[in-house]
């Protein structure tokens, strides 16, 4: 096909399947056979070895055989082998990033040449370093925290952090093929007697920092690992030099830039073709462009460097569509070239030096999530990718790399033999020892633990939210619940967790309340079975929902997790605030959402009723005859969304002079209350309704007066709707500050509400069904969760996780009575259903 | 390929019984079984006592379209694809009859067919297509869960 998928070939990876057959029958008892097997287990793994890993460990959890065979370390290894794949990296700083702080966006090229979004990583909060076989470190200068991350599963392991805490530090990431070690250099930003302080780790083998030689240069740029050394390029400086540090002998060197490259064109320092390359991109005329590359060549013995000039010149086409900028090579010596301003499709040239021969690599649209810009050319970058499988946990204990990995199942085991294993325990003082079955349950306890705790990070929260998450639908979780719920679980009823798609807790919390809306719920699954087949080019928002909903209802099992993508792309497609994968307002996604079904829902009915004859017959049949008063204009339709969720506002406004009362009626489908500290919702609601005297300026024209007069306004719920939705206004525009701020109030929402303002004389009364929640303490990150009430019970819906709650435990989230309180928990949306509505 | 020579024919028997007559030029595609006709026993006939004739007839056509050296690349890969636009039963029948007679070339295709399809599906999906029937016990799928799904490890965790 091509050089991508070159490496493919069956022979290489049949070695690989034969060693982990051999193994498996070692491992039959958490292996199994199965009678009924449809293919032989070799033949599956064959299949397994040309999944993506994001696939695989999705179909860990399909059988025992199946785990066990992912996490073996051949396979791991084949697998490595096998995938190939281009990363693009580059730092967005568009302004679709709410924070307005460059994020770094990687995407993935998978073999049939379409690209994915794999990670984006917020800048302002964290640095990386160079991806080295699918594994790069992240840092947090402020807390000298590093974590070690495998892009492709999305693993996240914490490093030690240094000794010597000095909060400002740049992180270097290395590899060693010939003793396959991974390290990650520490050179501190400032000087000390001339000189930066440097500290080294080595992954596996070291369990504290070690004090290095120091570095003599200020380095700035990110390094590159090429066979065992790390680079750096400093162009910007008077002294033209690359530094390298030599990850064996742990020592820096510096070699000189050739003394003829341009000093005003910037140098792209690269690697091509296994060796070190500084490229300049030099423009003769308009559609005329020459590239100069220097390789760095050696005399064999690694003695004497020097470096080797070539000249590229760039055909027309390639100039003219700007894919000029040398972007990264591939491992059979390719040089890439793409236009920096990445524009969508994006395409790259690749050019063969051997035969001086340029070909279009790839031409492919960027994932519709994303919006790119890029602005600097060294700042996108294309690599050669392997996907790896590896653990990091095998990584940093110390059981290299990746050869000797030992599947979960055999941990015990070879543990307990000692050897490598073991003696990288002793190395490592604070790894637990063999475990024993006790002590593996209190390791469970303690990561869940450690995940509790990391959650009210905040930081790990975002990243947590901003990774794109492999996540497992193993509905761990709904077995707990049915256990709680035991034979109290409602007949029929379905308590499904929904899938977080990096940031889309904002959608998922406002899905299970409008889900357990039963009437709303009822009449969209009656929608769906009516219009069950909508042909490709039909489908839109409402039925995609009625879709979600129906799939939640009809599922087999009781609890579980789904994965609500259709519905998600579509509102990512149909809607450009919510493309991003930044934290959204779960209101303006409530109102979005509920508009655009409206919007449907009309158009649907208009082409019905465009049907000849039917429509003024019926209308007239149905006593709307007034609607055709103006000829166009007619009667709102009351959709099924209007059915439930509108209500009329009154807005009476009372002439102080000649005391004509003007009433003019406005429909809303919620309300959005002010809040004040330490009120209620009915305070609230009462604040909403009272009289507010228009003078001054604000004077009101009476159109019996025939002039401006001083009056008195004041809006009354005329008809109230038979599902209540009040929206708290938390985030309030701080004019001092610039920007908003949440406010924690504490605003008691009861179980049941009384309608005291209403137009009509009797109250209505209201019961609470579903409370959006928003957790966090500011308005552009945190997280959303939902309260719902189904069947006498309150269930906690945050994303995949579904627990039940005891009624008692709603009032927490009510808000602080205090401003700076722990508890960031605060309710958001309330939904009430009318009580006399329910009974009718 | 030569054409002056009289062409070697090996004989096939499917599990049903209906035999197959085969190029030898063909048939050393048969990787398992090629030893059987190259020690001088072309003639006999050679049982393959667990492929359908139907499926065994498919077989042969895939390596009769690959051992032509005519066919260009791009027609091979019109006839490769249309090849494995099949039922999943047929398909896994056809994958279990280029493991047994060890037909790389078709394995490939066939394995890739295969991967590309169940990509997008679900574990229980996959339970189903596959027949699997050792499942997790909830306990074991929530170690499984959680040990894959956070590896955060607790040795570090004194940030």
């Amino acid at each position: 096909m091509d050089r991508l998928t070159g490496g493919k070939e069956l022979s290489s990876s049949s070695k690989a399947v034969a060693s982990i057959h051999g193994k498996e029958k070692g491992l039959l008892r958490c292996g199994g056979v199965n009678s009924g097997e449809r293919i032989p287990h070799d033949v599956v793994t064959e299949v397994l070895l040309r999944l993506p890993v994001k696939t695989l460990m999705r179909f860990k959890c399909v059988s025992k055989l199946w785990y066990s065979t992912i996490s073996d370390s051949d396979f791991v290894v084949a697998h490595h082998s096998n995938s190939s794949a281009l990363l693009i990296t580059f730092t967005d700083k568009d302004a679709t990033s709410q924070t307005g702080q460059p994020v770094q966006r990687v995407l993935h090229m998978s073999p049939d040449k379409t690209l994915h979004h794999q990670a984006s990583v917020l800048l302002a909060e964290f640095n990386i370093t160079q991806t080295i076989n699918g594994l790069f470190c992240l840092y947090v200068n402020s807390d000298d925290l590093i974590f070690l991350c495998n892009i492709s599963t999305h693993e996240i392991m914490k490093l030690p952090s240094p000794d010597y805490t000095t909060r400002r530090a740049k992180y270097y990431f290395g590899y060693d093929p010939i003793k396959d070690l991974y390290k990650l250099l520490k050179i501190r930003s400032e000087k000390i007697d001339d000189e930066y302080p440097c500290e080294i780790l080595t992954l596996g083998i070291d369990s504290s920092w070690r004090i290095t030689p120091p570095a003599i240069l200020d380095l700035k740029t990110q390094s590159i690992c090429i066979d065992g050394v790390l680079y750096w390029g400093r162009d910007l400086h008077p002294n033209y030099t690359v530094v390298a540090f030599d990850l064996m002998k742990e020592e820096f060197r510096v070699n000189p830039i050739p003394t003829e490259t341009n000093k005003c064109i910037r140098l792209n320092i690269m690697e091509l073709g296994g060796r070190l390359t500084l490229a300049q991109f030099e423009e003769c005329s308009f559609n005329d462009g020459k590239l100069i590359l220097w390789e760095l060549d050696d005399d064999q013995v690694g003695e004497l460097e020097f470096w080797t000039k070539s000249i590229v010149k760039l055909p027309t086409e390639l100039c003219e569509e700007d894919c000029r900028f040398p972007v990264g090579s591939l491992p059979t010596g390719e040089l890439l070239l793409a236009d920096y301003r990445l524009k969508s499709p994006m395409t790259v040239y690749s050019y063969d030096r051997a035969k001086g021969k340029f070909e279009k690599f790839l031409k492919a649209e960027f994932p519709s999530s994303l919006a790119l810009v890029c602005r600097e050319p060294p700042r996108l970058q294309i690599n050669y990718h392997k996907e790896n499988l590896a653990l990091l946990e095998h990584i940093i204990k110390g059981c290299t790399s990746l050869s000797s990995y030992v599947p979960l199942s055999d941990r015990e085991r070879v543990a307990g033999q000692g050897g490598a294993t073991e003696q990288c325990t002793k190395a490592i003082s604070t790894t637990r020892s063999t475990p024993d079955p006790e002590e593996s349950t209190q390791q469970k306890a303690s990561i869940n633990n450690f995940i509790k705790q990391h959650k009210s990070h905040k930081w790990i929260e975002e990243f947590w939210y901003m990774v794109d998450g492999v996540t497992l639908n193993m509905g761990v979780a709904g077995s707990k619940l049915e256990k709680a719920l035991g034979d109290h679980f409602p007949e029929g009823e379905r308590y499904f967790g929904l899938e977080n798609f990096g940031n889309t807790c904002y959608c998922n919390s406002v899905l299970q309340s409008l889900y357990f809306c039963v009437p709303f719920r009822e009449q969209l699954l009656e929608y769906y079975s009516s219009n069950k087949t909508p042909s490709e080019g039909d489908e839109n928002l409402l039925t995609c929902l009625a879709e979600l909903f129906s799939q939640i209802s009809s599922q087999k099992k009781k609890t579980g997790v789904i994965a609500p993508k259709r519905f998600v792309n579509r509102v990512r497609k149909q809607n450009e605030l919510f493309r991003g994968y930044m934290h959204q307002d779960a209101h303006e996604f409530l109102n979005f959402l509920l508009n655009e079904l409206v919007d449907i829902l009309e158009k649907e009915s208009h082409k019905a009723t465009n049907l000849p004859q039917t429509s003024s017959a019926e209308l007239v049949a149905n006593g709307l005859n007034n609607a055709q008063v103006n000829g166009f204009k007619k009667e709102p339709l009351v959709t099924l969304v209007h059915k439930y969720f509108q209500g009329i506002l009154t807005n009476e406004t009372r002439c102080l002079r000649c005391e004509t009362v003007t009433a003019r009626d406005e429909t809303f489908l919620d309300l959005s209350l002010d809040i004040e500290q330490n009120s209620s919702i009915t305070s609230c609601l009462k604040n909403f309704s009272s009289t507010e005297t228009l003078n001054a300026e604000d004077k009101f024209f009476c159109d019996k007066c025939c002039s401006l007069q001083e009056a008195q306004k004041r809006m009354k719920i005329k008809k109230p709707p038979h599902i209540l939705v009040i929206h708290l206004k938390r985030f309030k525009y701080m004019e001092q500050l610039g920007r908003y701020k949440k406010l924690s109030y504490r605003v008691v929402f009861p179980l049941e509400l009384k309608l005291s303002n209403t137009m009509e004389d009797t109250d209505s009364e209201y019961s609470l069904f579903a409370v959006v929640v928003h957790v966090g303490s500011g308005p552009n990150h945190g997280h959303y969760v939902s309260l719902v009430k189904s069947h006498n019970h309150w269930l906690f819906f945050d994303d995949e996780n579904v627990e039940m709650i005891d009624e008692s435990a709603v009032q927490t989230f009510f808000g602080s009575a205090q401003e700076y309180s722990s508890n960031t928990d605060h309710g958001y949306i309330l939904f009430y259903e009318s009580l006399s509505a329910a009974k009718s | 390929m030569s054409s002056t020579e009289a062409k070697k024919m090996v004989v096939l028997k499917s599990f049903d019984g209906v035999t197959f007559e085969v190029e030898e030029s063909v048939a050393v595609q048969f990787e398992s079984i090629r030893h059987m006709f190259e020690d001088n026993l072309a003639g006999s006939v050679i049982p393959l006592s667990n492929i359908k004739s139907e499926i065994l007839s498919k077989v042969i056509d895939y390596c009769k379209r690959h051992a032509d050296d005519t066919t260009d690349e791009e027609d091979l890969k019109a006839f490769d694809a249309d090849f494995v636009k099949v039922e999943h039963g047929t398909l896994f029948d056809i994958i279990r009859a280029a493991n047994y007679l060890n037909i790389k070339s078709l394995l490939d295709l066939t394995c890739q067919t295969v991967a590309d399809m169940i990509k997008g599906k679900t574990p229980a999906e996959i339970r189903e297509l596959f027949n699997i029937s050792d499942e997790f016990t909830p306990e074991e799928e929530e170690e499984a869960s959680i040990i894959t799904r956070f590896i955060y490890m607790d040795r570090y965790a004194d940030c």
